[in-house]
């Protein structure tokens, strides 16, 4: 255990990426990163994804994580924040709408939780 | 020799690089942010620092974890901006330093700081999303950058008293360079936000106020403190306020705040601030290792 993160589990919702999470979800992860930072794969990827996650060797789980664009389920099976943001930026999504997909919330409800909803 | 002229420590929200980038500098939901950068424009305008050494992170960008460094050093002649996925920001590129950078490299090496240096990889928002608010540049930057990246990411991550000591060992070596050049210190993230998990949306304004105490008077205590103790003060992805004590490592140990601006309009805490060292030229503890100030 990393004596820094001690007490971590008491706060709910937070899921530390760390290195026993970063080996488990290599392959989900350099997947999503080699197709949303290399511009020469991001239209095969928005094209053709199945094809893409075939030849990455994505397990089922995975590849229903990505097509339905769970990003709460996503977090929970230990993607990267910062990973997963990318894709909301091929589809032109905003990252309030992450958000709001991560607290199980819809955008307007969480939008209601913020001071000024329209710096976004 | 080098002179520091200051520090800063901001937030690099990529929104604010967006809307920026979309000229909303009077639109009411942007403005208190915007004018909260015009006298930091307006003190780099004044001091004229040659180079800026910036402490960010990199957001699995130009570095993946197929190999990701804890502490690394960019020493090229230029940076690319990134392509975050969205297509590059129209700025032109980031002039680097090399000779400085070299020189921090071979000085921190040597002072037991063993750097991974890089080439040629492009710069996200990380430096980018501050930089285009205080600096201006059209049609090219008015300095260079030395930027040091921090793994903030992918724990075990480098304590906070880490990146303080850090910070002193950048001191050391910007005040050994020969050349008679202008630095300034900026510390980038934070601060308090959470953007992963149901947790999104923290905040904790008292704890943004005590932090900004703290950094400025008693970063002693801020060393102390556990990234679990950040991540529940200040939200998991607040943890970046690390990265403004290695700017702040790299000051005096007595600073005078002569900028502050505080925003929380949507899920980070928006905040800049402008640091410049009460004695001139007094430089941190000295010595291998030296601690925290008390």
């Amino acid at each position: 255990m990393n004596v820094q993160l001690q007490g971590i589990e008491a706060i709910d919702g937070t899921y530390p990426f760390d290195l026993r999470v970063s080996v488990r979800t290599m392959r989900i992860n350099k997947f999503l990163w080699s197709m949303t930072t290399k511009p020469e794969n991001r239209p095969q990827f928005l094209a053709d994804p199945e094809g893409c996650f075939e030849r990455a060797g994505l397990t089922e789980q995975e590849r229903d994580l990505i097509r339905k664009r769970d990003w709460q389920g996503m977090i929970h099976y230990g993607v990267n924040f910062f990973v997963m943001e990318k894709i909301a930026r091929l589809d032109g999504i905003p990252n309030a709408v992450i958000y709001a997909g991560m607290r199980a919330e819809s955008l307007e409800d969480f939008l209601k939780t913020r001071n000024v909803p329209e710096a976004r | 020799m080098a002179r520091v002229v200051g520090g800063i420590g901001t937030s690099h929200v990529p929104t604010i690089g967006v809307a920026y980038d979309r000229g909303k500098q009077d639109d009411p939901a942007w403005k208190p942010l915007f004018d909260g950068y015009r006298p930091v424009a307006r003190w780099l305008a004044e001091k004229k620092p040659d180079v800026l050494v910036f402490f960010y992170n990199d957001h699995a960008t130009s570095f993946f974890f197929d190999f990701y460094p804890t502490f690394a050093i960019g020493v090229s002649p230029s940076f690319a901006i990134a392509d975050e996925g969205a297509g590059p920001r129209n700025l032109p590129p980031l002039k680097g330093h090399s000779e400085l950078a070299i020189h921090i490299t071979e000085s921190l090496v040597n002072d037991e700081f063993d750097m991974t240096v890089f080439q040629d990889r492009p710069l996200d928002h990380g430096c980018n999303s501050p930089l285009s608010l205080m600096w201006p540049h059209d049609p090219d930057w008015p300095g260079a950058i030395v930027p040091i990246a921090i793994n903030v990411l992918q724990f075990p991550l480098p304590t906070a008293r880490r990146c303080f000591k850090l910070g002193q060992a950048v001191r050391r070596a910007v005040d050994s360079f020969p050349d008679d050049i202008s630095v300034a210190f900026v510390g980038t993230g934070g601060l308090s936000h959470q953007v992963h998990g149901e947790r999104t949306g923290f905040n904790d304004t008292d704890w943004d106020m005590r932090f900004l105490e703290l950094i400025e008077k008693d970063p002693a205590q801020l060393c102390e403190m556990r990234h679990a103790d950040y991540i529940r003060r200040g939200g998991a992805e607040g943890l970046e306020e690390i990265m403004w004590l290695a700017m702040r490592g790299a000051l005096a140990p007595k600073i005078t705040k002569v900028h502050q601006n505080y925003y929380l309009p949507f899920t980070t805490a928006m905040t800049v601030a402008v640091f410049e060292e009460q004695e001139a030229g007094t430089p941190p503890a000295a010595g291998r290792n030296a601690e925290a100030v008390s």
